[in-house]
């Protein structure tokens, strides 16, 4: 059943080849039922999907390239259970998003999209390392392709920009990886990449050192963490809607999953050593990437350095090491999934019926636009963080998670403490410059660069209450999913805690 | 003792005579100087007691394709001059890489690597060795497969000079009856069907 | 296996070329075709039999000149399939440039013995041999097109560096020969190993000439300086078969020599292929950035792509010459389907070799767009696509013989390299085609285009045969 979430968009966007090139119809409709159908699949398998164990389930493991020990070997666990879900959540919403924007080379367009859903998809669900490279690595191509064949008018630069800092990352865990095959292969004669038997892997310090820089680097690019952020806001705003969507809502999470799944656990002793580095990052992310959205003019952007606010509240619930705050980093992966998701969607209508993402020229559309300003203040409520929606909830989790470790380190250090102060800055500036951007979007003397706009389709409606809808269920009621996160995350919080000098934690 | 002299001569006169092949301004004198290479090199292979290369390489080299090659020269009548214009220009450039080149394979492998204490004298061979029967006794048995693979290699050079020398005239005109009676009409038109190239193209598809 | 048993598919491909000659002499300009036809035809036989006489263990024939064995038989195999698909591509663009004539084929078919001698050397002998043969074929082929002032020269310059290359060759051999007395690889190897020789400068001095003599053939940086003129002035049909068969050929060459050979020089020889391994990666990778012409282009990818195939050969081990076979095995088809893709657009005396000429390709046929992109990717080394796997099997033998500094090098100039090859999948994609014509290539060029886009995808999905043939076949030598 895994495997048929798995490799549906694969067989979608292998059927799109023989779809008439003329009929975009059809083209359209085949897309949105293969993500259909994959979302019904996946939810499915959220509902059968065990919360007492942390081991893997719906687990395949077949041999591929079995003289180097690679196999194909995929399984559900509370890490990437979520993840899954979301990404199959945006998909049927990022391809109906996309029927109105897209109209040159509709084929190609929603074949690359499948690819990439089947990438992405693949990514998280690999248990081997070898195969998480190979799909990390093939979720370059479409998306190469997508922001450069359908994006704005600074394309070109934005796509190699993306592609080379992606790769250059990239490369680097290539050859960490060669050096884990190698030394697996030499200490056991067995060659292995099975993921799980890669933990504790028993390397020096420095080698983890190395080993955890290489992966770090390719993941703090994808996430994206200040210093490394530079490329996002141009991919994010030249890329078309639907680019932006899968950009923001799944791609980003690429980069703090690899933080869970691999960087940390593989290499504990050396993420102990850069974890006061890495929780620096992720409070400068928080507050840098704030101010920076405080400041812009053009909408895309203000949305796009939210991005890089938000991870950083993973990164911050992630190296807290602690029970709270891992859980709350992977719902907080879920819930900017959803919200930038939906902001992206939302500022992609507008700007399809205005041609103008510069903030000065909107103003009042709660008047002009009622139904539009109403989704539009939901979903900014929630990226402030509103009680009761799921921008709360993961946020909240992340922060307590971070001052939890706080508390409990004080005796020996305080600057945990200290960092997760400061990270609280964080939701105050998030609600100034998103307040701002609502207040002079929705609010003020009514203009817009076309008049009269046309309401929003039932269709786009559609699209955003499943969004609203999904963000209120998560605040609401994340106990479920907390549930069926818990014990995979205690495994790996265990890991790490194992890596510490023993009396230093509770 | 007078091995040693009688290769010292050889090896100068032929050293000398390969200088001159390269620097005279005349072709003829040139073919002439390698004419004397070659003589002088069968002179050192006779005393390595190879009789038969020595014999073969005056015969064939000397005798058939040293004519030939004189034959060329005088026929072509190649203006030499002009061909050797660069050669004094570069000369200095030259010279020094060759003094350089030649001072450091000398200085990795000096006369002391080859000496007789690393590589033995070879034995004489007996006053009634043939050295000819001994190379047919190998060439036919142990380097067969050696020996037709340099057949091919020729038949390819045939083959190959050929083609690319030889050029059916297309503008001397001459009757050939024999076809002409056994035209059909499928060799003479061709109905095609075909879509029309691009506007400007390029200009060497016109 | 008798002598003459063993090297069956030799003798057939021989008696074969003589036969197409002669045919060839007799037919009519109409039935031209029926060469074609016939030379296809012996390179699927010549195949099956080597495939069919597959030898269980080595076996050295005629006296210590060739050796039937396991990695001599799986690329010959690939060679004939190789050429096969060379053929198959040039037969269009020939007949559109008049140069459609017998003599392609039946140099082609001899090229293929030469290299099939090469494969199967076991003496230096044998080895400068078959290299005559298969060279002397490559210079007449790019002369061929005898309008073309580029391909005259080109040819010349190939012939006068070749000749060079041979000498060099031919000197370092008798300087082997010297030291050893013999001209057996086997028996070299003996020598070497015995201890007998206690000073083995005047090896070393031999194998510094082999070494050079090989990068010339291989193309490697600093002897390269033949590979872009000769890949840009031959006709793209000739460019396509000197591109990728030789290179097995040439793999094969190394091997011979430098392993089957001089394996007691290892230490010598690997300083050197790690020289000539990295300025092949640096100036392959880096001068391709700047060239408009794509048949350039790949000529200096050629050259970045040989560095990579250095690497495994150098790493010294059984897996690293396995990982470097892969990799030969895998470039050769690669380079096979990027040459191809450039007969495939050129028509009636029109070169598709401009970079210009590729944009908007996906609009004039987003099917071959999308079989170029996977030629290019996989060049570039992108997983899934199959240059991934080779390139990360020989990095993966670097790390293995301790060199994880060159690795780090290897991954830097492969990361410079995927750019210019990303700028081709750019113009194909985002830019406005200048001509919008459909393609209007033969149906049999179509396909086998098609076939050789797919090869590479579905090797890159399932590596693990080939490999495994690879080790099998190195285990079995």
């Amino acid at each position: 059943m895994l495997n048929w979430v798995l490799f549906l968009p694969l067989l979608g966007a292998l059927g799109l080849t023989v779809v008439p090139a003329h009929r975009n119809d059809l083209t359209r409709g085949l897309t949105l039922a293969v993500m259909g159908v994959q979302f019904v699949l996946a939810a499915w398998l959220y509902g059968q999907f065990q919360a007492a164990t942390g081991a893997l389930q719906f687990e395949t493991r077949i041999p591929w390239i079995p003289q180097w020990g690679v196999y194909y070997h995929v399984g559900l666990d509370g890490l990437n259970l979520l993840l899954v879900l979301l990404t199959a959540f945006l998909g049927p919403l990022v391809v109906a998003g996309a029927f109105s924007a897209i109209t040159t080379g509709v084929r190609l367009f929603y074949a690359m999209v499948l690819v990439l859903q089947f990438a992405m998809v693949g990514t998280f669900l690999a248990q081997d390392l070898f195969l998480f490279y190979v799909f990390w690595e093939a979720m370059l191509i479409p998306m190469f392709l997508i922001i450069g064949i359908w994006g704005g008018e600074r394309r070109l630069y934005a796509t190699f920009k993306f592609v080379l800092y992606t790769a250059f990352g990239s490369i680097l865990m290539l050859a960490a990886v060669i050096y884990i095959a190698y030394t697996v292969y030499t200490a056991t004669g067995v060659p292995s990449f099975a993921i799980a038997d890669l933990y504790r892997g028993g390397w020096s310090l420095e080698v983890q050192s190395l080993l955890l820089a290489a992966f770090a680097l390719s993941f703090a690019v994808k996430v994206p963490m200040v210093p490394l952020h530079t490329w996002l806001p141009d991919a994010h705003v030249e890329a078309p809607t639907a680019g932006s969507v899968i950009l923001a809502g799944v791609l980003l999470k690429m980069g703090t999953y690899g933080f869970l799944k691999l960087g940390l656990p593989m290499f504990p002793e050396a993420a102990l050593l850069f974890r006061p580095v890495l929780m620096t990052l992720a409070v400068v992310s928080i507050i840098y990437g704030a101010l920076l959205a405080l400041v812009q003019e053009d909408i895309k952007k203000i949305v796009a350095y939210s991005s890089i606010s938000h991870l950083g509240y993973v990164m911050l619930g992630l190296v807290s090491y602690d029970l709270m705050g891992i859980q709350g980093g992977i719902i907080q992966m879920v819930s900017h999934g959803l919200i930038s998701g939906g902001l992206f969607l939302m500022v992609g209508m507008i700007y399809e019926r205005c041609h103008s993402r510069d903030l000065a020229h909107y103003g009042g559309l709660a008047r002009l636009l009622p139904g539009y300003a109403v989704f539009f203040m939901l979903l900014t409520l929630a990226s402030v963080g509103l009680p009761s929606t799921s921008g709360f909830t993961g946020e909240f989790l992340a922060l307590l998670g971070a001052f939890n470790a706080g508390w409990a380190e004080l005796p020996h250090a305080t600057w945990p403490l200290a960092l997760a102060a400061t990270a609280v800055l964080g939701v105050v500036l998030g609600a100034l410059y998103m307040l701002r951007l609502a207040g002079r979007l929705l609010f003020g003397p009514a203009r817009a660069p076309h008049l009269p706009l046309a309401g929003l389709s039932r269709r786009e409606g559609a699209i955003l209450t499943a969004l609203v809808a999904a963000i209120f269920l998560i605040g609401l009621a994340p106990g479920p999913m907390l549930e069926k996160t818990e014990a995979s995350a205690l495994e790996i919080q265990s890991i790490l805690n194992a890596a510490r000098p023993a009396g230093g934690t509770p | 003792m007078s091995q040693l002299v009688i290769f010292f001569v050889f090896a100068a006169i032929m050293v000398f005579a390969g200088v001159m092949v390269i620097t005279v301004r005349n072709a003829v004198h040139s073919a002439l100087f390698l004419v004397l290479a070659f003589f002088s090199s069968a002179a050192i292979w006779l005393l390595m007691e190879a009789e038969f290369l020595a014999i073969v390489l005056v015969l064939v080299y000397v005798g058939a394709v040293m004519v030939l090659f004189l034959f060329v020269v005088m026929m072509l009548d190649v203006n030499t001059a002009r061909l050797k214009e660069g050669f004094i220009r570069y000369l200095p450039v030259g010279l020094l890489v060759a003094v350089l080149i030649a001072f450091q394979l000398i200085m990795v492998v000096g006369g002391e690597r080859f000496g007789l204490e690393d590589y033995p004298k070879p034995v004489p061979k007996a006053a009634d060795y043939s050295n000819t029967e001994a190379l047919g006794a190998v060439l036919y048995t142990e380097y067969l497969f050696a020996f037709e693979v340099a057949a091919v290699i020729l038949l390819v050079a045939i083959v190959a000079a050929i083609s690319l020398t030889m050029r059916r005239r297309n503008t001397v005109k001459t009757q050939k009856p024999e076809m002409q009676v056994a035209v059909r009409r499928e060799d003479r038109i061709r109905i095609v069907s075909m879509a029309s190239e691009p506007r400007n193209g390029r200009e060497d598809g016109s | 296996m008798t002598d003459f048993v063993a090297i069956t598919p030799e003798l057939f491909l021989l008696t074969m070329a003589c036969v197409v000659l002669i045919v060839d002499a007799f037919l009519p300009e109409a039935y031209r075709a029926v060469t074609y036809q016939l030379a296809l035809m012996t390179l699927v036989i010549t195949g099956g039999l080597t495939v069919a006489l597959y030898p269980a263990e080595p076996q050295v024939v005629f006296h210590g000149a060739a050796v039937v064995d396991g990695m001599g038989s799986v690329l010959k195999a690939f060679i004939a399939g190789i050429a096969f698909f060379a053929f198959t591509y040039s037969k269009d663009y020939l007949r559109e440039r008049n140069v459609f004539k017998g003599e392609y084929y039946v140099l082609g078919l001899f090229a293929v013995l030469g290299m099939m001698i090469m494969v199967s050397a076991h003496s230096l002998l044998t080895i400068y041999l078959g290299l005559e043969l298969l060279s002397l074929c490559l210079y007449a082929m790019v002369a061929m097109h005898r309008d073309s002032a580029d391909a005259s020269e080109a040819a010349m310059k190939y012939f006068v560096l070749g000749a060079l290359a041979s000498g060099m060759l031919l000197y370092g051999i008798s300087m082997i020969y010297g030291g050893t007395g013999t001209v057996d690889l086997g028996e070299i190897a003996a020598v070497v190993a015995s201890g007998d020789i206690v000073d083995d400068t005047v090896l070393v001095f031999g194998l510094v000439f082999l070494v050079v003599g090989l990068a010339f053939k291989l193309g490697a940086v600093p002897f390269h300086m033949w590979l872009p003129d000769v890949y840009h002035g031959a006709p793209t049909a000739v460019t396509l078969f000197i591109g990728s068969a030789p290179k097995m050929a040439a793999f094969a060459m190394v091997m011979r020599v430098l392993v089957d050979g001089l394996e007691g020089l290892q230490a010598d020889w690997q300083a050197m292929l790690v020289i000539l391994s990295i300025l092949s990666m640096a100036v392959g990778n880096v001068i391709a950035i700047a060239q408009t012409n794509l048949k350039r282009m790949f000529a200096y990818s050629t050259i970045a792509h040989v560095g990579f195939l250095i690497l495994g050969v150098l790493s010294g081990t059984e897996a690293g010459y396995a990982a470097s076979m892969f990799y030969a095995i895998v470039y050769a088809i690669m380079s096979l389907g990027g040459f191809g893709m450039i007969v495939l657009l050129s028509r009636g005396g029109f070169e598709a070799d401009r970079l210009e000429d590729f944009k908007g390709l996906n609009e004039r046929s987003p099917w071959f767009a999308f079989i170029m992109m996977v030629f290019l990717f996989s060049m570039a080394g992108v997983p899934p696509f199959v240059g991934f796997w080779a390139k990360w099997s020989v990095l993966r033998e670097v790390v293995a013989a301790d060199m994880v500094w060159l690795a780090v090098v290897a991954v830097v100039f492969s990361i410079i390299g995927a750019f210019y090859y990303l700028r081709v999948v750019k113009l194909m994609y985002f830019d406005k085609p200048e001509d919008a014509s459909p393609i209007t290539a033969g149906g049999d060029l179509q396909a086998a285009v098609s076939i050789n886009g797919l090869a590479v995808l579905g090797l890159g999905l399932f590596p693990g045969a080939l490999l495994t043939l690879c080790v099998a076949a190195l285990a079995a030598s």
